[in-house]
């Protein structure tokens, strides 16, 4: 079974396209658990047709944090769309900690653990699970896929915009602390295109210095951004799209991935001065 | 004094928003203090010619002795020129080192070290801007709101959904907290992005929420290039409508009178009224 963590900036389109690699990845035919780890547990719902399920740490705290009673099917939830793929699609979110209390790497931790405590994995044969982690704060709550070793290949989606390179940058150095430790290794760069002038060259070269590559890019469109609004993938949308395509390609690249390195890291200062003089070209 | 906070999910343009609005203070001839509290300590970058040291680097450079920690190690002042006496002065809470501790130790270790400095008492400021990461409204990033430091809060929202969540979870904050804190709304400076029906949807959901759009920015290449650069408009455009508009900002919040303990909303019940706008 392999685990694959998608991290990246809040807001820069990380649930969007690691819905698309876990359904790609169950259109292949593979087993696939998508693991929401974002307090805002919206991560699954393209893949749940909008719907946003109970959160594994709201059923916890309903049942006092007790492990033993909960079931499996409270908090692990097959797609609907499993019926027009050939493998199949597990969901779950863990949701985060109320507004302005408390730890927001918390709930990661707990989803995790109580995923692992009920056997999920072995039980329904799973061939990938893939964490969809909030990488704003690289903190020692959100890093603990990392930490931990749950999650082996990483993956950054990215823009060229300068702070979601930087929330980059700092992903790369949580990944090389703990890559000796955990075994974890970068597997590469999603480009998430925004329209930004050189913007292929700036990820490219980006990925290049952190001592890594970009597994594809996304273009920037509007059907994407339709994907949302509908609560489906474009897989279910626009399957003959060229962004469509995108996604496809991204999937199988990262699937049959074999380059997993230790990352390079920058000083803010540093990266901001390289941009600056690519931005300018 | 007043004391305000701007919150907004990452990437929305809250720094730029905080940057000119001290911008504008202190061209009305206020003395303004900007603190930045997200780890990527960029924050004040439009109103310094360089990257300040943070205060939690300079904690860690004096093994966090308090004492040996001057005022001059961790503010430092703009050196733009403005009319009528205002001025800027700028510090940055830093943050933790990526994949260890605590993400919001920064915001809390930066008022402190302040605090403890009598920056606020003695440098007679007219205006503090706390500037603050809104992605994990956790209890460190809440610190501004639950300590009542802030007792004005606004937003950076656009029309989108993950913009819009910030703002209910900074509402959420706000409401568990007002007994003890103080800290209320005083509303929603929104940066437009092309969002289907974006101006009526965020005109609809303060109201839902019980407040008011202080000012909204048009989507403009001017202001993104003015990031590039990490310059403010009023330095680089300062004709521009761009300019005009975040000078328009700064007056209504000036002028604004209107705090309001915001009516809260689930993610669910949002995501269901949000979708409306694409129908």
């Amino acid at each position: 079974m392999r685990q694959l963590a998608i991290y990246g900036k809040g807001g820069i389109g990380k649930s969007m396209v690691s819905s698309h690699i876990s359904f790609g990845l169950g259109d292949m035919g593979l087993k696939v658990m998508h693991v929401g780890c974002d307090p805002k547990h919206d991560s699954t719902r393209l893949l749940l047709r909008g719907k946003m399920p109970k959160t594994v740490l709201d059923t916890l705290r309903r049942k006092n944090f007790d492990l033993k009673a909960i079931t499996r099917d409270e908090i692990v939830f097959a797609s609907p769309l499993n019926e027009e793929c050939k493998g199949k699609i597990y969901c779950a979110e863990s949701g985060g900690p109320d507004p302005g209390l408390g730890c927001g790497g918390k709930g990661v931790i707990e989803a995790i653990e109580a995923l692992q405590h009920l056997n999920v994995y072995k039980e329904l044969e799973l061939d990938v699970v893939l964490y969809d982690v909030l990488g704003d704060v690289v903190c020692g709550g959100f890093s603990m896929p990392i930490r931990q070793g749950y999650a082996e290949e990483i993956y950054i989606v990215s823009s060229g915009e300068i702070e979601v390179l930087f929330a980059a940058s700092n992903i790369c150095k949580a990944v090389s602390r703990f890559a000796n430790r955990s075994g974890a290794r970068l597997g590469g760069i999603i480009g998430n295109l925004r329209e930004l002038k050189n913007e292929e060259e700036i990820l490219t070269t980006f990925a290049e210095m952190m001592g890594t590559q970009v597994v594809g890019f996304i273009p920037y469109s509007e059907k994407i951004k339709e994907c949302s609004g509908k609560g489906m993938t474009l897989y279910q949308l626009a399957p003959d799209s060229k962004e469509c395509d995108a996604f496809r390609t991204l999937t199988e690249n990262i699937w049959n991935n074999k380059m997993f390195t230790i990352p390079k890291s920058m000083r803010f200062e540093d990266l901001y001065a390289w941009w600056r003089g690519i931005v300018k070209k | 004094m007043r004391q305000i906070a701007i919150y907004g999910k990452g990437g929305i343009g809250k720094s730029t928003v905080a940057a000119h609005l001290s911008y504008t203070f202190a061209d009305r001839g206020m003395k303004v203090l900007q603190v930045g509290c997200s780890p990527k300590n960029d924050s004040t970058r439009p109103l310094l010619d360089d990257f300040p040291k943070t205060i939690l680097d300079v904690l860690r450079e004096k093994e966090f002795d308090y004492e040996a920690v001057a005022v001059g190690d961790v503010v430092y002042e703009s050196p733009i020129a403005f009319k009528n006496g205002g001025k800027v002065c700028c510090a940055e809470s830093g943050g933790p080192e990526p994949g260890v501790g605590c993400g919001g130790k920064g915001v809390v270790e930066a008022i402190e070290t302040l605090t403890r400095l009598n920056v606020f008492k003695n440098y007679n400021f007219d205006m503090v801007i706390y500037d603050i990461l809104g992605d994990v409204v956790c209890g460190g990033f809440s610190l501004p709101i639950r300590q009542g430091y802030a007792q004005e809060t606004y937003v950076v929202a656009s029309g989108e959904l993950e913009a819009l969540y910030q703002v209910t979870n900074v509402s959420k904050v706000i409401k568990r907290f007002e007994v003890r804190s103080g800290a209320k709304l005083g509303g929603l400076i929104i940066n437009l992005r092309r969002v289907k029906n974006e101006l009526q949807m965020v005109q609809d959901f303060a109201q839902k929420i019980g407040t008011r759009i202080i000012g909204i920015i048009p989507f403009s290449q001017i202001v993104k290039e003015c990031g590039g650069q990490a310059k403010t408009v009023f330095t680089l455009a300062p004709e521009s409508e761009e300019a005009k508009i975040y000078t328009g900002i700064g007056d209504a919040l000036l002028a604004n009178k209107n705090l309001v303990i915001p009516n809260t909303i689930d993610f669910k019940d949002l995501y269901e009224w949000w979708l409306q706008y694409f129908e």
